[in-house]
C-alpha cells in the first residue's frame, strides 16, 4: 500500500488502514515527541492529537512528502502549540521525568537527553529528527518549515552546543584528550 | 569497575542509538488506537475539531493475554483447552487495570460480551467513552473529552458481531512469529487460590528481555481448573509488581441494558440523519437571486449546542476559500464565517477532495457559521451569491486551468428557514454525492 493509498483509505473511514497507521507510525511519533518534550504524558497526548489532526487532513495528503515526514510535521506543529501553552509553566529542563518503566530503560541515553533538554526547540527538533529518527535533511527541512541550509546549520550548532553542555568529556575531547566512562 | 575509553563522538552515537530504541508503553500505544478509532467516527461537535471517540481499549492487554495463553510446544493439551474455552466462552465480563510505579492499579477498560452483543467502557485520564452493540446497532457515547464533547450518543448500523475474545487480536505478532519466539518461557504450573478464595491453577510465564520487553518480566495466568477458563491474567514488572491485570468472569448472562444506549442522554441516529439530509439536498429550499445571478439553496443544516453551528449548502458558484463575504443571520450575533475547502472554489485543486472534484453532479458550494448564543429555531439568512470569474483561473503547477475563482455579486435573502438539526454529520462529501447521484448515503 502506497502512502497516498493509505491516506485515501483512512480518509474513506477504513479502520484497518487507521490501525495500520497507528502500528506503523505511532511509535516513532511518540518517541519523537517524548524526546522533544521530555515528558511521557504530554508526549502521549500530543501523539494522539497528531493522529487526530492527520486523520482530519488525510484527504489533503498528496504524496509529495512521505507519510512519515508529513506526520512528523504535524507532530512538530502540535509540539510548538504545546510549547506556547506551557511557556508560563515549567521549562523543559525542570520538568520532572515521569516514573515510568520506559524511562528507566533509557538510562544510557539520559546523558544525552540532559543536554538535549537544554537546547532551543529548533536545534533539539532538528537533532532528533535527523539523528534519532534518521530522516534526511530535506525531510527535516520540510517538517520544520525551514530551508535545508538552516537545518544543516542547526545540526551543526546542536552538536557543538551538546559538546559544550555535556561537560567534562566534551571539554576533554575538545582539548584533544580522551574522555572516560566508568 | 572497568574503565572504558569513550570519546564524545562515540558516546554521542551510542546514546543516539539508545534513543532510537525507545518504544511507547503499551498504554500509550493503546491510546494511539483510541485516538485513531475516535477520529474515524462521526464527529460529535461543531467546528473543525475532531472528537476523540471510542477506543480499542484493552487490545494490547488482550494481546498479552493471548500471548500468554497460546499453546506451544512443550505446554501440552491443557493450554489448548484453556485457549479454546477462552475463545468460545459466549458470555464474559472483563476489567483491565493498569498501574504505574508508586500507584495502585486502576481500572481503565471494562468489557461485557454476551454472544454477539458487546459493550466496552474506557476511562483514562480525561477520556470517558462507551461503545455498545446490541446485536444490530452500535451506540457510541463520549462523556468527556479535551474539547468538551459531552453527552452524545450516536447510533449506527453494524452488520455483525463487534468483538470476540479471539487470538486474532494479537496485533503485533503473527502466530508464526509468536510460536517461534523464545522469550516466553513457561516456568511453573501450580495450584493456588485467588484472594476471593477460588481455587485456581497458576501458570507462571517468564518473559525474557526482548526488544519489546527490554527488562523482561513475568506473566501469571490463573485458570479455573474445572472449567478451563482464564479468570485472571497479570503482567508483573521485573520487580514483581503488577502493571497490567485482566480479571475475567463468566456470568450466565448479562442484562440487555448493558448493550443499549445510556438512558440519561439523547440518542442521535446517524442513519436517520443521513436520510434526512439526503432528502433535503434532493428537494432543495428554493432559489435566491441578486442582479440576475441565482443560487439554488439545497440545505441549511445546524447542530444545536452551547453555541450552535450552521452550514448553508447551495448550487451555483462556490465561495472562494477566503470566505470574504460572511453569511449574515438577521438579528442573531455570529462568529466569522468559515467553510470546508470542498465547498469552495479551492476544491478543484489536487490537494483537496478528489471524490467531489470528480463528481460533476455534486457541485455544492457552501459556508458555515457559528452562533455566539445558541442556535435559533428559525433564521433569516443573507447569503452571498457569486458568479464564476473567467479572469481569475485556478491553475495547477503545470499551468493547466482547473477552474475559476468566483466573483461576489451581492446578497440574496432566504427568509424564515428552519435549519435541519443534525448531530452526527460534519462532512458533506459522501452525502452530497449520494444525494445527487441517487445512491444511498
Amino acid at each position: 500500500m502506497t502512502d497516498v493509498e493509505l491516506a485515501e483509505r483512512i480518509a474513506a473511514g477504513d479502520s484497518d488502514a487507521g490501525k495500520h497507521l497507528v502500528r506503523q507510525y505511532y511509535p516513532g511519533l511518540y518517541r519523537f515527541l517524548r524526546q522533544l518534550t521530555g515528558r511521557f504524558d504530554d508526549a502521549e497526548d500530543l501523539a494522539q492529537l497528531t493522529l487526530i489532526r492527520a486523520h482530519a487532513a488525510c484527504r489533503r495528503f498528496d504524496g509529495r512528502a512521505s507519510f512519515r515526514t508529513w506526520l512528523h510535521r504535524i507532530a512538530f506543529h502540535e509540539f510548538t502549540r504545546w510549547r506556547r501553552r506551557r511557556r508560563w509553566n515549567l521549562s523543559l529542563s525542570s520538568a520532572p521525568p515521569q516514573d515510568e518503566k520506559q524511562y528507566a530503560k533509557l538510562v544510557e541515553a539520559d546523558w544525552l537527553e540532559k543536554g538535549l533538554a537544554q537546547l532551543p526547540d529548533g536545534l533539539r527538533a532538528a537533532f532528533l529528527l535527523h539523528h534519532v529518527e534518521e530522516l534526511s535533511i530535506p525531510e527535516v527541512a520540510l517538517i520544520l518549515g525551514v530551508p535545508e541550509g538552516t537545518v544543516k546549520s542547526r545540526l551543526f550548532h546542536a552538536r557543538k552546543r551538546l559538546q559544550v553542555l555535556l561537560g567534562e568529556e566534551a571539554n576533554e575531547v575538545k582539548n584533544g584528550k580522551e574522555a572516560y566512562e566508568f | 569497575m572497568e574503565k572504558k575509553h569513550m570519546s564524545f563522538e562515540r558516546r554521542l552515537e551510542e546514546s543516539v542509538a539508545s534513543l532510537r530504541t525507545e518504544t511507547p508503553p503499551d498504554s500509550a500505544l493503546e491510546s494511539g488506537f483510541v485516538a485513531m478509532e475516535g477520529a474515524m467516527r462521526p464527529r460529535v461537535r461543531s467546528g473543525r475539531r475532531r472528537g476523540l471517540l471510542s477506543l480499542t481499549g484493552a487490545l494490547g492487554t488482550l494481546a498479552v493475554l493471548a500471548l500468554a495463553t497460546w499453546p506451544r510446544q512443550g505446554q501440552g493439551l491443557a493450554w489448548a483447552n484453556v485457549v479454546n474455552h477462552f475463545q468460545t466462552a459466549p458470555v464474559a465480563h472483563e476489567t483491565v487495570s493498569y498501574g504505574q510505579a508508586g500507584h495502585d492499579l486502576k481500572v481503565q477498560t471494562e468489557f461485557w460480551m454476551d454472544h454477539d452483543k458487546f459493550a466496552k467502557h474506557y476511562m483514562h485520564r480525561i477520556y470517558d467513552m462507551w461503545t455498545r452493540f446490541d446485536g444490530t446497532r452500535e451506540y457510541y457515547c463520549h462523556t468527556r473529552a479535551p474539547y468538551g464533547e459531552i453527552h452524545t450518543v450516536t447510533a449506527g448500523q453494524r452488520s455483525g458481531p463487534y468483538f470476540r475474545p479471539t487470538l486474532t487480536l494479537m496485533e503485533d505478532d503473527s502466530l508464526e512469529t509468536f510460536l517461534k519466539k523464545p522469550s516466553n518461557v513457561l516456568v511453573a504450573k501450580e495450584e493456588t487460590k485467588l484472594s476471593d478464595g477460588r481455587a485456581v491453577t497458576r501458570y507462571r510465564i517468564k518473559i525474557l528481555p526482548s526488544r519489546k520487553y527490554e527488562e523482561g518480566g513475568q506473566m501469571n495466568v490463573f485458570v479455573l481448573p474445572g472449567r478451563n477458563l482464564v479468570v485472571r491474567c497479570e503482567y508483573l514488572t521485573k520487580d514483581g509488581k503488577p502493571s497490567t491485570v485482566c480479571d475475567i468472569d463468566y456470568p450466565e448472562s448479562i442484562p440487555d441494558a448493558q448493550f443499549k444506549p445510556l438512558t440519561d442522554r439523547p440518542v442521535y441516529d446517524e442513519d436517520v440523519e443521513k436520510e434526512q439530509l439526503v432528502a433535503q439536498l434532493r428537494k432543495g429550499l428554493g432559489t435566491i437571486e441578486c442582479k440576475g445571478v441565482k443560487a439554488n439553496i439545497r440545505a441549511v443544516v445546524a447542530t444545536p449546542g452551547k453555541e450552535g453551528f450552521m452550514t448553508v449548502l447551495w448550487q451555483g458558484a462556490s465561495p472562494n476559500g477566503e470566505m470574504s463575504e460572511p453569511i449574515n443571520v438577521v438579528g442573531v450575533p455570529t462568529r466569522p464565517t468559515f467553510g470546508d475547502s470542498d465547498l469552495t472554489t479551492s476544491r478543484v485543486l489536487p490537494k483537496y477532495n478528489e471524490r467531489v472534484r470528480n463528481v460533476p453532479k455534486s457541485p455544492l458550494g457552501g459556508a458555515g457559521v457559528m452562533f455566539k448564543q445558541g442556535l435559533p429555531d428559525r433564521v433569516t439568512l443573507q447569503i452571498p451569491i457569486y458568479t464564476q470569474d473567467p479572469s481569475k483561473p485556478i491553475k495547477d503547477k503545470n499551468g493547466k486551468v482547473l477552474g475559476y475563482r468566483s466573483k461576489f455579486v451581492g446578497y440574496g435573502t432566504l427568509r424564515d428557514v428552519t435549519p435541519l438539526k443534525i448531530m452526527t454529520i460534519r462532512y458533506f462529501n459522501n452525502i452530497q454525492i449520494a444525494a445527487f447521484e441517487g445512491k444511498n448515503p
